[in-house]
């Protein structure tokens, strides 16, 4: 399975700290600090979140 | 008859055995027996990229090597055990000096503070196992304290192929190194897979440097199909091996879930220790509760689909998720954000409860 590309998300008030998700083709998710090892990593082999979607108004 | 000695408030029985490792937490070792399978729920796994790999609740894998063996929890197990986990190598692969192949654990700090390791005083400690391989010779493992600066690599020797044998292994305590009894790692405890000259050394005696196995030991990646079972794992303060600890599966449950707090699904519409608010019309966000205090804050969450999970309150029915999202966490508790298509309605409060039977929620980043 191609590992998918981690992805910013967007600052919101109940959320104070960065944190990037990706989902894997199966349907598994994972969400984490952008300082958790596994997002490292993954950052040391020279690869590039995608940003963060804009939050649009309701 | 049996005799011993008693002093002041220490029994110790003839053959060596000290009441002080008998009672409470006498095996550091948790998940010994390889009950606890939140992760994979007795799934296989392959260790597609060089890391490191989880099995059975806390039992760590270190591979250098991608897809060099698959791993699971089993039900092969010797007389009063259930469960085992077994290795099986994919390949007929020749390490390099530099490779490690490793499955082990590593025990916090805080649970191995009474030994005294780093000073004069150390404690010895028992290290026993049950152990069974398609191979037969001499294999081998090592302790290593925190930096992994200090080691003590082992043997034992697998006489019989297919067949369950009992190990012990009697370890001096360290007297000098750096050995924290923080929350930190305290002793890292590995059976090698496979190791490389460079972390190979010489077993039986405590050495300075990075060794994780024993110099010649039996590589279990070096033969394509060959099987390694391991269970009944438990390290003890003292010089004799006593009998395994069995604890309660709720004890050991809650042991394992300071490093790994986990909802695990066995049906849909369960109830999570969740109470969230809603945002707007495709969010809520909220408190999720753990059973036991973390060894440290989670740093994320892995989901095995936000689809096994809904988002309900009171007579307005369920709303299936998108996205599980983690947010911010204590040892206590973690935010987490709830994504929805539509139908969530802002200021209201939302519970979360199973859609699956599969739904599985894993808080990441608090294991050793």
């Amino acid at each position: 399975m191609t590992e998918p590309i981690w992805k910013l998300l967007p600052d919101v008030f109940y959320r104070p700290v960065q944190v990037v998700t990706r989902t894997w083709p199966d349907g598994l998710s994972e969400s984490c600090l952008v300082t958790a090892e596994a997002y490292l990593a993954w950052l040391e082999e020279g690869n590039q979140p995608e940003p963060a979607d804009e939050i649009k108004g309701e | 008859m049996p005799y011993g000695t008693v002093n002041a408030d220490l029994m110790t029985t003839s053959d060596g055995v000290s009441s002080s490792g008998l009672y409470g937490f006498k095996n550091r070792i948790i998940n010994g027996a390889m009950v606890i399978d939140q992760r994979n729920a007795g799934a296989s796994i392959t260790p597609t990229t060089s890391g490191d790999w989880w099995g059975c609740d806390r039992w760590r894998y270190n591979v250098d090597q991608s897809s060099k063996f698959s791993t699971q929890q089993s039900s092969v197990a010797p007389a009063g055990f259930t469960n085992s986990t077994l290795i099986t190598s994919l390949s007929a692969y020749s390490v390099i000096s530099s490779d490690v192949f490793t499955v082990g654990q590593v025990i916090e700090g805080f649970n191995v503070s009474d030994l005294g390791w780093g000073a004069a005083g150390a404690q010895a400690v028992t290290l026993s196992f049950w152990v069974r391989s398609s191979l037969t010779g001499t294999f081998g493992g090592a302790i290593n304290n925190s930096g992994f600066t200090r080691s003590y690599p082992f043997t034992f020797t697998i006489n019989a192929a297919n067949t369950y044998e009992y190990k012990t292994i009697t370890i001096a305590g360290d007297t000098t190194g750096t050995w924290l009894t923080t929350n930190g790692a305290g002793i890292r405890v590995y059976f090698s897979l496979g190791m490389g000259s460079t972390r190979s050394g010489t077993a039986g005696a405590w050495a300075a440097g990075d060794f994780r196995s024993a110099t010649g030991a039996t590589s279990v990646v070096g033969t394509n199909g060959a099987t390694f079972y391991i269970t009944g794992v438990q390290l003890e303060k003292g010089s004799t091996a006593t009998s395994f600890d069995y604890r309660p599966y709720g004890t050991e449950l809650a042991l394992c879930q300071r490093y790994l707090p986990a909802f695990v699904a066995t049906g849909i519409n369960q109830t999570l220790p969740f109470v969230g608010c809603g945002v707007n019309s495709t969010t809520q966000a909220g408190t999720y509760t753990f059973e036991v205090a973390t060894r440290t804050p989670p740093t994320g969450i892995t989901v095995s689909s936000a689809s096994h999970f809904t988002s309900s309150r009171p007579s307005t029915g369920v709303t299936v998720s998108t996205a599980i999202n983690f947010a911010a966490s204590s040892n206590y508790a973690c935010q987490i954000e709830i994504k929805a298509a539509s139908g969530l309605t802002a200021d209201v409060p939302y519970l979360l409860y199973s859609n699956s039977a599969s739904g599985v929620m894993l808080f990441t980043g608090c294991e050793l």
